[in-house]
């Protein structure tokens, strides 16, 4: 037991600080991928309900292949391909110096957000469509902008139709933060477990720990998916 | 506004679903106090009319005259008129309050938010002005204590109670109605009958599509018969319904009768 206790210390000896760490690396992970993951799923949700049959393909042609690949080569292809060849363009567009090249931490965070983003696509399309037409409407001929409207009847709507496909997304966001480990380290939680296990070779211990993180990330997350479930439903029947 | 303008004029509007011509010119005017009510039989135009009149349907040709200041307008390549000035547009349609068949409220919002809602941030009214202003329309209403309920705890009268309040406090020149009623149980269609009756007794100015022959003869100054597309007869309540001058009108007004 005071074994277990020592490996918790804080500092060179123990793994406190390192888990302490990747607990919040994971978070921030997480977080801007799921930000930037939100912002691409509007984005195409758009595209997707929009008149142009030109944007309703580039959205089509996204949902469907990231939706019909693995997650993990998703990523490594995003990562190892995709980023290469936004680096190469953004050099001979003359936008940046020839050496050029994204972060690793970067890179990884927008695989992420780039896989998630295929399926908030579907989940803010579906939210959209269950907007009433009729406040829309009535939005109009009160005299609203466009973007007042967007941001003031259509959003609160869209987030309450599509609450629990956000909130799985967020959970399903967490863990697969896990899969950058494989890109590169970055110090989350995964990759965090993996090094104490194999330098202490407690790999019960060390594992059961992570495990135990993921598990608060997600009782915290649903605490707050709670809270917001029942702010957004006000009015509902 | 120039008081000797009228209120709201309606200049021989077009407009034309794919092939079909919906409205096929149709012009009237409202003064300052007049409620003209639109009758017609289903498909006749009446709610194309009425949403060409705050540009939700964009009208193919024709011209919204609204206190004297007409809805700036060009032609696009479809052949529909649009709006020239996004914000004269929006400031045009704040002064057309309107009222739908299904009440449109916002129904993630509170009563008092929806009749805030305007006032607040299109008129930039302070909430605490906005607020007092909706008390006393909610109270002008019936439903002085519902302001904190949403929508969905209301029933539909009270609902489209609120729709109105919420377009009475843009504080409009001319308010649309379309059909008010009809998406009301039957028991509920007096307590918005009387709303109506009383802000046609405050002189508002209203344009009503309606069903309800009776509130129709009762408030308004003019009456026009809409026929597929056309103003087909026009008058005082009394003169478009006692003496039909149509085989048309007649029909529409007997299938009423016999309703
Ligand atoms: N957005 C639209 N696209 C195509 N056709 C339309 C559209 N809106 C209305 N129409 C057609 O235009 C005609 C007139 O419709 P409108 O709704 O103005 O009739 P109305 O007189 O209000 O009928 P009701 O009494 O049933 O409400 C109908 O034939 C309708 O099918
Ligand atoms: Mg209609």
């Amino acid at each position: 037991m005071a074994e277990f206790l020592n490996y918790m210390a804080w500092g060179p000896k123990g793994w406190g600080d390192e888990f302490f760490f990747a607990f919040f690396m994971t978070l921030k992970i997480s977080l801007i991928a799921y930000g930037a993951s939100f912002a691409m799923g509007l984005l195409f949700a758009m595209f997707k309900l929009s008149n142009s049959r030109f944007l309703r393909g580039i959205a089509g042609t996204y949902t469907t292949v990231v939706r019909a690949l693995p997650e993990m080569l998703m990523i490594l292809l995003v990562y190892f391909a995709v980023a290469g060849m936004a680096e190469k363009m953004l050099v001979s567009a003359g936008l940046v110096g020839s050496e050029f090249q994204f972060s690793p931490f970067w890179t990884a965070v927008f695989a992420l957000a780039f896989v998630s983003g295929a399926f908030m696509t579907e989940v803010i399309r579906a939210g959209l469509l269950a907007v009433p037409k009729g406040g829309i409407e009535a939005a109009w001929a009160i005299g609203m902008s466009g973007p007042q409207i967007f941001r003031r009847v259509v959003m609160p709507q869209m987030m309450r139709h599509s609450l629990s496909g956000l909130g799985n997304l967020w959970l399903g966001i967490t863990k697969d933060s896990a899969i950058v480990s494989i890109l590169g380290a970055f110090g989350e939680l995964l990759q965090t477990g993996y090094r104490a296990a194999a330098a202490t070779k407690e790999y019960g211990y060390f594992y059961g720990l992570t495990a135990l993180l993921f598990l608060l990330i997600t009782i915290l997350s649903l605490a707050v998916l709670h809270w917001m479930e029942k702010r957004l439903n006000r009015g509902l029947l | 506004m120039d008081t000797n303008q009228p209120a709201l004029s309606v200049r021989d509007i077009h407009k034309q679903f794919g092939n079909t011509e919906v409205l096929r010119g149709v012009s009237f005017e409202a003064h300052s106090g007049d409620v003209v009510s639109i009758i017609g039989s289903s498909g006749s135009g009446k709610s194309t009319l009425l949403r060409c009149i705050n540009f939700l349907e964009s009208p193919n040709s024709g011209e919204i005259v609204v206190g004297g200041e007409a809805i700036r307008t060009r032609k696009d390549k479809t052949g529909s008129l649009v709006p020239v000035d996004k914000a004269q547009l929006r400031q045009m349609r704040a002064r057309l309050g309107m009222v739908f068949q299904n009440f449109n409220l916002w129904d993630h919002r509170t009563v008092m938010d929806n009749i805030i809602e305007g006032p607040v941030h299109i008129l930039k009214q302070s909430k605490k002005q906005a607020k007092e202003q909706a008390r006393a329309l909610l109270d002008k209403v019936g439903l002085f204590d519902k302001e904190d309920h949403y929508p969905s705890q209301l029933s539909g009268g009270q609902q489209q109670r609120v729709a109105i309040a919420r377009a009475l406090a843009m504080n409009p020149t001319v308010m649309l109605f379309d059909e008010p009623t009809s998406a009301l149980d039957p028991e509920l269609v007096s307590e918005v009958i009387t709303v109506i009756r009383q802000l046609a007794e405050e002189k508002r100015t209203m344009i009503m599509v309606t069903h309800e022959m009776a509130l129709a003869r009762e408030i308004s100054s003019k009456l026009i018969f809409l026929d597929q597309g056309l103003i087909h007869t026009q008058g005082s309540p009394a003169e478009v319904m006692d003496n039909p001058d149509s085989d048309r009108l007649r029909q529409f007004l007997g299938m009423l009768n016999a309703a």
